[in-house]
């Protein structure tokens, strides 16, 4: 493999140049298709490769990166150059360690990688096309996206023995259906590796009960006051990565800044309901995008992060944070498999409203998440694309967008219940390299109390 | 053979293939350096290279856009973009049609006198260090400062036969500080790079003491006071919104619904819509009688200033919003024709000029330029706080969370203080406040004078899919609304 090579040669011209150095490349190959108003918007393909590039003598720390492929060795190589030019003049950083090895892997290659790459332009576009045909007869129009493509990243420094490398492959698709003259909006989503995983007749039929119900109910306001909800999976997979984030960074925890505080907390604490169980699992059965390594280069293992409610492991990703506070890095929070353990409650949409006897909100999605407090773990979102009030077993009215605003300690303190199903949902990252990221969880959960406020 | 050359093969081999237009963008220099402290050390360095071509076709009413990592790639990605735009247009319910526009061929440089790129590494990284010693004191948890240095060379050519070269440099930069309150909650305060809309944009901003070093010891004090203030309480009151939180709230709740992209469901899978309609120009009062807004693309400096979008369209300074009633939107060529065709008569007489990518492998989409909030003659900040019997005052945003047609928000904030009877009563943390947009710009009671106005600008705008991440800015007096939901 070209780039293989090409990091071993990049690892010996830093070693002739005298500096410890650790290199990362990352590329993809990605397509996507969007579509709104019924037609498509965007049909677009992007090619991407970029070094990124870390120095260090003795206490001294120099970081760049650059646009390039492997085949531009001459010109990583100059971009080294000028790297090792300036990191005299950096001043000492005086926590910095020295480079660990990182772990030793053959390289990983997902089959469906090419298949992703090569694919007709005229997938997503056939994808769009079926859907608007489907609900030609709704007076809907169609939103979403088609995104599909390869990824790759690979790892060397000089002191690992050969460079770690990793090539995945991933779709997403989002079908958002809008109830033309109104400001009613359904929505279904699916992610996957391969697209033989893709069941557009499993999204349509999620439409088509949502759909239903908005035909079917009439439409109420709700009073904001604190009620039950049944979250589905896109939105706790919001609030699941606000966990992870906000609560499970090691970093956060050792600067203190997020709802976790090493001097209030300590592994062991029970801090959340006896059913919340957070695992990380590269070799789960159920998840999706297994990286048995990170983008950092370190092996990742199963961990229980949370287990039964106690918290019980941190993720330690950054170097230089964990050098500051003199901790190792175990783990890569943006090559994470995350996994809500499921319950014993209901796993299929007619079920689970048939469960729900006294005033439940259903909420599908959740817009615009952000943490007014974030030491007190407090977040708010409004829900979005079919807010149902369910009550007496069946759905009594489809209400008006509301806004939540909770806390991770209350939520995870008053689960009643999660599915007996898991299932996957995307977070896959489009802000700059593709990353393929996937959360599983419940298919529902069902949270007491929740918080329901004024805008 | 020269990249212009390549290009313009391009594009013709482009239109003998039967593309109604094409148009490409290279970016033959695209920099980043960034540097940040925390605690007296280094924390973060780096420098980022790029390059790139893009290149969008319009087939049959519909768009195909590729793009590549490496320039001599043209000919690849020009084809790539023509295959994408041939599938797109099967299914096209409003076939795409561009409002006309006149040719340029010219030339756009931001006006900056000294080069970041320019100034050796040591004195920067002695620069932010120094700050980073400014802001320390007894009792801060963790504080540092920080810079990002961008420049851009990126050449523009279209099938119409315009061809624009643009040099584009901003910068900008960070104060921070977290201390713990008694509870052992971390606290935060900051302060943002501002610009001086009348000076240049280069690493003499920084130089600039008013804009940046003058904020460092303030913020720290700020914060140790903050640290033993009590809780933000909730109440329904008159609130004073300082220049950073004005930037947040402008941008959030006039700039993003006013997108017409947003307007005609292009966003609605994911940003989300606007609960503004074609049939409101004209006639929607958007906010009391003081309120007007501009979308100012012409501001001397600004990263919202530009010279030309990519569209190849003139930056131009649009009025969104005269005394109160909604007047025009964000536009590009591409949605201002679907917005008249639409509606079946001319309401955008050409684009806005506010069709911007981020980058050489992004399509442009409407971005704010400049959103800007003209200066009132309700005086200085002390004479609206003179005038205040009670109400609170708050800068700088933690959180910001907003409806998905920007019909309603909520927002938190660094840093409140309580004003009874005219006078700054104390600080309080936490304050968050939450309304419906319309009610809350008609609330809208007193505008500071232009000594009260600052151009701030931000770095983080997320929008589309593949994200965008835009520079622009929001210059914006202190503003009073009446009877706001607090807490
Ligand atoms: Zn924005």
């Amino acid at each position: 493999m070209e780039i293989i090579v090409c990091l071993e040669q990049l690892k010996e011209y830093l070693l002739s140049k005298n500096v410890s150095g650790e290199i990362r490349y990352q590329a993809e190959h990605s397509h996507l298709v969007r579509v709104a108003n019924n037609s498509i918007s965007l049909n677009t393909t992007q090619l991407g490769a970029k070094f990124y590039i870390e120095i260090q003598v003795g206490e001294k720390l120099f970081k760049t990166s650059v646009v390039a492929v492997s085949s531009e060795l001459d010109r990583v190589k100059s971009i080294i150059d000028s790297a090792v030019e300036n990191i005299g003049i950096m001043p000492d950083i005086e926590f910095l360690t020295g480079l660990n090895g990182l772990t030793e892997s053959e390289p990983i290659v997902s089959e469906k990688a090419l298949e992703m790459e090569s694919i007709s332009s005229n997938v997503g576009v056939d994808i769009f096309a079926t859907t608007v045909q489907k609900f030609a007869v709704r007076n809907v129009s169609l939103s979403g996206i088609f995104s599909c493509g390869s990824y790759e990243y690979a790892i060397v420094n000089t002191n690992s023995r050969r460079p770690l490398y990793f090539k995945g492959a991933d779709f997403g698709v989002e079908l958002v259906l809008a109830l033309q003259g109104t400001n009613k909006e359904v929505r279904a989503s699916q992610v996957g590796e391969y697209l033989s995983q893709l069941s557009l007749e499993e999204m349509w039929q999620v439409l088509e009960v949502q759909l239903k119900i908005k035909e079917t109910t009439t439409f109420a306001q709700f009073t904001p006051r604190p009620v039950d909800v049944v979250f589905g999976k896109d939105a706790l997979a919001a609030i699941v990565s606000l966990f992870l984030r906000l609560g499970l960074s090691g970093e956060m925890f050792e600067y203190e800044m997020g709802m976790l505080q090493k001097s209030k907390h300590k592994m062991g604490d029970k801090l959340w309901g006896e059913n919340v169980s957070i695992i990380d699992d590269p070799s789960n059965e159920s998840v999706l995008f297994k990286r048995p390594f990170g983008l950092n280069g370190l092996a990742r293992k199963a961990t229980a992060l949370v287990n039964r409610g106690v918290l019980n492991g941190l993720i330690y990703s950054d170097k230089l944070d964990c050098d500051r506070f003199g901790k190792q890095r175990n783990n890569d929070i943006e090559a994470l498999n995350p996994v809500l353990l499921p319950g014993d409650g209901p796993a299929n949409f007619e079920d689970m409203i048939a469960s729900c006897s006294s005033p439940t909100l259903y909420i599908s999605f959740l817009h615009y998440m952000n943490c007014p407090n974030r030491s007190t773990g407090e977040f708010t979102a409004t829900s979005r694309f079919g807010t149902f009030l369910i009550q007496d077993g069946k759905v009594v009215n489809h209400v008006q967008k509301v806004r939540v605003l909770d806390s991770l300690y209350h939520l995870f303190n008053n689960v009643e219940w999660l599915s007996t199903q898991l299932v996957a949902a995307d977070t896959s990252d489009t802000y700059g390299a593709r990353l393929a990221g996937a959360i599983t969880l419940p298919q529902f959960i069902k949270v007491r109390n929740v918080p329901i406020v004024e805008n | 053979m020269q990249i212009e050359s390549k290009c313009r093969e391009s594009l013709n081999g482009l239109l003998q293939k039967g593309v109604t237009y094409a148009d490409v963008r290279v970016h033959l220099v695209d920099k980043r350096q960034s540097i940040g402290t925390m605690c007296g050390s280094l924390d973060s360095q780096s420098v980022s290279e790029e390059q790139g071509v893009g290149v969008r076709v319009l087939f049959q009413g519909a768009w195909g856009f590729a793009s590549s990592h490496s320039k001599e790639d043209v000919d690849w990605v020009a084809n790539k973009a023509l295959e994408n735009a041939k599938s797109a247009a099967k299914l096209s319910a409003y076939p795409i049609c561009l409002l006309p526009k006149p040719i340029i061929v010219d030339n756009y440089r931001d006006p900056s006198e000294i080069d970041p790129f320019s100034v050796p590494l040591a004195d920067k990284v002695s620069f932010f260090l120094d700050l980073d010693k400014q802001i320390k004191r007894e009792g801060l948890a963790y504080w540092g400062a920080s810079g990002s240095f961008y420049k851009k060379e990126v050449l523009y050519m279209d099938t119409e036969g315009s061809f624009i070269r643009k040099e584009l440099v901003d910068v900008d930069g960070h104060l921070y500080a977290f201390a713990n309150d008694r509870e052992g909650r971390s606290l935060r305060r900051s302060h943002n790079l501002f610009y001086d809309a009348q000076a240049t944009t280069g690493w003499e901003t920084f130089l600039n003491p008013q804009l940046f070093s003058r904020f460092a010891p303030i913020i720290s004090e700020e914060l140790l006071t903050l640290a033993s203030a009590p809780q933000c309480e909730k109440m329904t009151a008159d609130l004073l919104i300082l220049n950073n939180q004005m930037a947040l709230q402008t941008h959030e709740t006039i700039g993003h619904p006013l997108e017409l992209d947003r307007i005609l469901g292009y966003e609605m899978s994911y940003a989300g819509g606007s609960f503004i309609g074609l049939e409101d120009f004209n006639s929607l009062q958007y906010g009391a009688d003081k309120l007007t807004v501009q979308a100012n693309g012409v501001i001397r400096n600004s990263p919202g200033s530009f010279g030309f979008d990519d569209d190849g369209v003139a930056a131009q300074n649009v009025v969104l919003i005269e005394q109160g009633v909604l007047r025009n939107a964000l536009t590009s060529r591409q949605m201002a024709a679907e917005a008249n065709n639409r509606l079946g008569r001319t309401l955008f007489a050409k684009s806005g000029g506010t069709s911007r990518a981020s980058s050489y492998n992004r399509t442009p989409l409407e971005r704010m330029t400049n959103i800007n909030i003209m200066s009132g003659n309700d005086g200085s900040l002390e004479d609206i706080i003179s005038k205040m019997e009670k109400g609170l005052m708050l800068d700088n945003p933690v959180s910001w969370s907003i409806g998905s047609n920007r019909e309603n928000f909520h927002f938190a904030c660094e840093i409140g203080w309580l004003i009874k009877d005219g006078r700054i009563e104390k600080m309080v943390k936490n304050p968050a406040y939450s309304g419906d947009t319309l009610p809350f710009w008609r609330s809208l009671s007193k505008v500071g004078s232009q000594e009260t106005w600052k151009m701030e600008v931000v770095y983080n705008c997320g929008k589309g899919q593949p994200n965008q991440i835009m520079r622009l800015g929001h210059g914006v007096p202190v503003c009073l609304f009446t009877d706001v939901s607090i807490g």
